[in-house]
Formats: structure tokens, C-alpha cells, sequence
């Protein structure tokens, strides 16, 4: 089992779609890995529409050979409210270092996100992009659905398919599958099988 | 006679001890894992000393220790975590 955990934790293919802005004051910390790429943030929300975080993304895809260092920027710009569902849009912008050798150079990565979801349906939307001399976009897309409506005190579960596009994945520029979300109170993990190949392991917690 | 007098404002200082519920409505809480950004943020409200969040009901039932606590911060803890109440409405003693 020891030669199978450093790859499910480290270099496994994800995508956790999350809200980047939380309640005023808190804080969330989560990871995405997938093939060759490997994403940490960690937010804190001065109010409830903004928040301000480190990333650390590692990006080993293609014949890229980098990782980055950014401070981030994450606004709310609109949450509707429906009686029995809510909606999200958010768009972050942050800045900072490319690593690749020497000398370390400026980068940039901005991402807008969208989201719509009842207590029995999800989906989700997100378009990034990083670089400076040389912008790499990414297109993720989730829809989801609930198998049971648990009330707060319970487990939740989730059976979600995505899908993901990067030109400059160098392999399979379209990828997808299906995952299982769960989340207990404070704490979200994930776990699926992506096509063509490899597992997925994400998590997420909110203090 | 005094010490009637002496009673009955003790169990009316009493009484107003006792605090109060409010039952709060709220829209768009479709989601357990953000609402524990509402039960943190009125559990930090000094006063407050029960939470408890019905998703199926969309409302919060709220219990404070002292009559202290109005409902306009309870209104703001609750957009703080980024909901939007409906309604407030203070419940009659022992509901």
C-alpha cells in the first residue's frame, strides 16, 4: 500500500471546485492535484465578498517544468439567492513568481469561477490562467447531484462528472470522469477515476 | 410585605435572565459546509448560547443566554457568512 500513497497524495488527477471567498473571518485551505500538476491555497475572508490567499502551484504538465508562488485576490462579485438554491460568481487575480531556473521571474494568474447549486444538484464552472510570457489557460466544468438530502449534522455525498480542457497538457488536452464528494461538518475530501486514466484525491477544511 | 415585594422582583429579574429564541429565515442555505460559517459567526456573537440550523426548514433556531442580544446582530452575523435572512422572529419563553 506505501508505493500507492505518495502518488494518490501527490501527483493524482483532480479538480475541487470551491468557494474561494467564505465567511468573514475564516479560512480555507485546500489542495487539487492531478498528472503533473499539483495546486495549494490558503484564503482568509476579511469580509464575506473578499479574500486574500497564497497559492503554491506546481506544474510539471507538458513540457512545462515550473512552479509558481502568487499572492491572490478573491472577490465575490454576485451570489443570488433562490428560495431553495444559490448561485456564485467570483473572480480572483493575484501575483507573483515563476521558478524555473534562475533568474526567478514575474507571473500572473487570474480565474473566474461560477456556480449554481439546490441541496440535490451542483454545477460549476472555472476558467484559469497563469504565466506572463507564456499564459496557460484551463477550462474545468462539474455537474453533480446528491443521492440522499442529509441535513447539517449529517454526512454529505455527492456523485459528480467532470471534465477539463488544457491545450497545453501535452497528453490529453480533454479529460474527465466521475468522483465522489463528501463533506462532514468543517471538512470536504474527494475521490474518483479520471479518463483516460488515474485517481483523484481532494480535500478542503474551513476554520 | 417587603419581603414579597422582594420576591416578586427577584423572579422578574430572573425571568429576564432566561434570554431569548429568535427563529431566523434564511434564503439560499441550500449547503451544510458553508452554513458552519453561519453557526461560527453567531456562536462568536457574545450572548448567543445555542445554534441550531435546519437546512430542510431554511431556518436557524437561535438561543441566548440574556435579553441582550438583538436581532439587527444577529441579522449581520448571518450576512457576515454570506446569507440572506428573510426573517427574524423572537419566539414566546419555552418554544
Amino acid at each position: 500500500m506505501a508505493h500507492l500513497a505518495v502518488p494518490l497524495l501527490l501527483g493524482l488527477p483532480a479538480i475541487l471546485s470551491s468557494h474561494p471567498v467564505i465567511y468573514k473571518g475564516g479560512t480555507a485551505v485546500f489542495w487539487n492535484s492531478q498528472p503533473g500538476m499539483l495546486d495549494l491555497q490558503a484564503n482568509h475572508s476579511l469580509t464575506s465578498w473578499v479574500a486574500f490567499g497564497l497559492e503554491y502551484l506546481d506544474d510539471q504538465m507538458g513540457s512545462q517544468n515550473t512552479r509558481y508562488g502568487f499572492l491572490r485576490t478573491n472577490v465575490l462579485v454576485k451570489r443570488w439567492f433562490g428560495e431553495d438554491s444559490q448561485a456564485n460568481l467570483y473572480l480572483s487575480l493575484g501575483g507573483g513568481a515563476e521558478m524555473r531556473g534562475v533568474p526567478v521571474r514575474a507571473a500572473l494568474i487570474a480565474a473566474l469561477e461560477a456556480d449554481f447549486e439546490t441541496r440535490s444538484l451542483y454545477t460549476a464552472f472555472k476558467a484559469t490562467a497563469w504565466g506572463l510570457d507564456r499564459v496557460r489557460p484551463m477550462l474545468q466544468a462539474r455537474i453533480g447531484m446528491a443521492p440522499y438530502v442529509g441535513d447539517y449534522e449529517a454526512l454529505q455525498a455527492w456523485l459528480i462528472a467532470q471534465a477539463q480542457y488544457f491545450p497545453d497538457a501535452g497528453g490529453d488536452v480533454w479529460t474527465g470522469g466521475p468522483l465522489l464528494r463528501f463533506f462532514y461538518r468543517s471538512v470536504l475530501w474527494e475521490m474518483g477515476a479520471q479518463i483516460p486514466g488515474g485517481w483523484l484525491l481532494n480535500g478542503m477544511v474551513h476554520f | 410585605m417587603n419581603a414579597s415585594l422582594f420576591l416578586i422582583a427577584l423572579v422578574a429579574t430572573a425571568g429576564s435572565s432566561f434570554g431569548q429564541s429568535y427563529k431566523i429565515k434564511v434564503q439560499g442555505m441550500v449547503c451544510s459546509l458553508c452554513s458552519q460559517g453561519i453557526e461560527k459567526r453567531l456562536r462568536g456573537e457574545r450572548g448567543v448560547s445555542d445554534v441550531k440550523i435546519d437546512l430542510g426548514k431554511k431556518e436557524i433556531l437561535v438561543h441566548t443566554e440574556k435579553n441582550e442580544v438583538r436581532s439587527e446582530e444577529l441579522k449581520r452575523q448571518i450576512e457576515e457568512a454570506g446569507s440572506y435572512v428573510k426573517s427574524i422572529e423572537e419566539l414566546p419563553e419555552g418554544k
